[in-house]
């Protein structure tokens, strides 16, 4: 009994939709640039004069795409053209759960068409439209809450969490599996990996100095290092105490690696799950400190004076004391 | 466990709202990460033996994984890919894969560096090397070229240590030499 009580509080118990709000709104944002990156590519890589004219078979048994179905280019631009409107749609919150299904198809359509120009990162990318599929993700900061509840904008109705437990268990498997798949290796055994990986010229985005990838002591500190941060991330983000800490030697961690190497999205990705982590009482307070600051700027007290009557409309949200009130989790 | 239902709820939370809809949600939850636990696992016996069922499921719903970043190990070899054209009139010319700026570029260039991991994996003769140094005659099909050969420029890199800073030395060899028709070159696009 005690288990299935614990079962139903966690997948279930309603929690504040504030953090999917952020969840979703980061990876709106991700999938657009996403797209956008892919502009000055998107014939080379998926065209059928392209650089693989045909879609790769052998793929696996159940794998499907929409451009493995209809190759041709207008296929394909109807598909780009989507994923934008779909990415923004989702950024903004409007029609929420068709538009993170929208952005999955078109996002699978590209992973099945060409499986030689993606890397895990964009894996990621294409999971969190897929768990926000299933999330209320609408109820709370989008064009969907201000459709349906205009006078209560500032609020966060409580949902069951289950999706956005989904998207911190992905995150999870993601570094325990990385860590499990790194030990196995040779160079992360021997404290070498990180030098190498940092001295791979055809990957290097910034040059690290050369203390972080000559040196034997320092590469072996950052070889280990990486492998207990990735550790700490898929374990200990779990406790809520150590939360903060772990996930901010994650952000370090990533930040490095976005300076150095080039591995497109997975940063972004990664943060936007991150943001699953954050308490629905602190995405509460942030988000609503930040409409405080916004309305307090001096441009809104300018257009306070022209338009008086917009004022008491979004000031009937519930203010920081009801993000108080809202139940942590 | 009681939840309130707003007017507009859909029909999944409408569902959460049930007893048998959590049960529902439950077993689909409890499926779905049994089967990512598993296309986690490392390669074994076990996982071969589940993966044959659990993996369709995944591939179908789009949640198919793999997190070997760097890993087992990073390459120790800096690579790199160079095309060579000849052209009809005799004169050659050459294609590298493009390298935007680092700061925004970098977020379309790291689909050409994977790209270009794969067609150098491919070792010779291939679906990649074919399609790409067709791709490239059909981009320089301007000047008319017969023949795109792709090579592959590789340094091998020494281990940290007093050894590590010095310049790399490259060799190179050829994975095809791909004689270009005049077919190859007609495309539906200008």
């Amino acid at each position: 009994m005690k288990a299935t009580a614990a079962w139903e509080r966690f997948w279930f118990a309603p929690q504040a939709t504030s953090t999917l709000a952020l969840v979703r709104i980061a990876t709106g944002l991700v999938c657009l640039g996403w797209a956008l990156s892919l502009m000055p590519d998107l014939f080379a890589f998926f065209s059928e004069e392209g650089v693989v004219p045909k879609p790769p078979e052998g793929q696996g048994p159940g794998v499907w795409g929409l451009l493995n179905l209809f190759p041709s280019d207008a296929a394909l631009v109807a598909v780009y053209v989507t994923l934008i409107v779909g990415s923004v749609a989702l950024t903004l919150g409007l029609f929420s759960r068709l538009a993170a299904l929208v952005v999955f198809i078109c996002l699978l359509a590209f992973a099945r068409r060409n499986i030689w120009v993606l890397n895990s990162g964009d894996g990621l990318v294409r999971l969190l439209p897929l768990f926000l599929v299933f999330a209320p993700s609408g109820a709370a900061l989008s064009l969907d809450r201000l459709r349906r509840a205009k006078d209560a904008f500032w609020e966060f109705p409580a949902r069951a969490p289950w999706a956005l437990r989904l998207i911190q268990i992905q995150l999870s498997v993601l570094y325990v599996s990385t860590v499990w798949q790194k030990v196995r290796g040779v160079s992360w055994n021997d404290g070498t990996a990180v030098s190498y990986a940092n001295r791979l010229e055809d990957l290097e985005r910034f040059p690290m100095p050369a203390l972080f990838t000559d040196n034997v002591t320092a590469a072996g500190l950052l070889t280990f290092g990486t492998l207990a941060v990735e550790l700490s991330l898929g374990i200990l983000i779990w406790n809520r105490a150590l939360r903060p800490y772990v996930i901010g030697v994650g952000v370090a961690l990533h930040l490095g690696i976005e300076y150095s190497i080039r591995v497109g999205f997975f940063s972004a990705a990664i943060f936007a799950c991150y943001l699953a982590f954050i308490p629905p009482e602190t995405a509460s307070k942030a988000i609503l400190a930040v409409r405080d600051r916004l309305r307090s700027s001096p441009l809104s007290r300018a257009r306070k004076g022209r338009d008086p009557v917009a004022e008491p409309v979004a000031m009937e949200g519930p203010g920081p004391a009801a993000a108080r009130r809202e139940r942590p989790v | 466990m009681r939840i309130g239902l707003s007017s507009g709820a859909s029909l999944l939370e409408r569902a959460e709202a049930t007893t048998l809809g959590r049960v529902v949600i439950s077993v689909v939850v409890m499926v779905t990460l049994l089967a990512v636990v598993v296309t986690n696992l490392p390669d074994s016996a076990l996982r071969q033996s589940l993966s044959k069922k659990t993996q369709p499921y995944l591939n179908a719903i789009g949640l198919d994984q793999n997190w070997g970043v760097f890993a087992p190990d990073p390459r120790r070899e800096v690579i790199g890919l160079r095309a060579t054209i000849n052209y009809r009139d005799g004169s050659t010319g050459t294609w590298t894969p493009p390298v935007r700026d680092d700061l925004v570029g970098e977020y379309s260039d790291y689909r050409w560096q994977k790209f270009m991991e794969n067609v150098i994996g491919e070792g010779g003769p291939g679906l990649l090397t074919e399609g790409t140094a067709t791709w490239v005659a059909r981009e320089r099909r301007d000047g008319r070229p017969t023949q795109v050969s792709l090579n592959r420029r590789f340094a091998a890199l020494p281990p940290p240590g007093p050894d590590a800073g010095k310049p790399l030395t490259f060799a190179e060899s050829q994975l095809i030499s791909l004689p270009i028709t005049a077919k190859m070159l007609k495309g539906k696009r200008p």
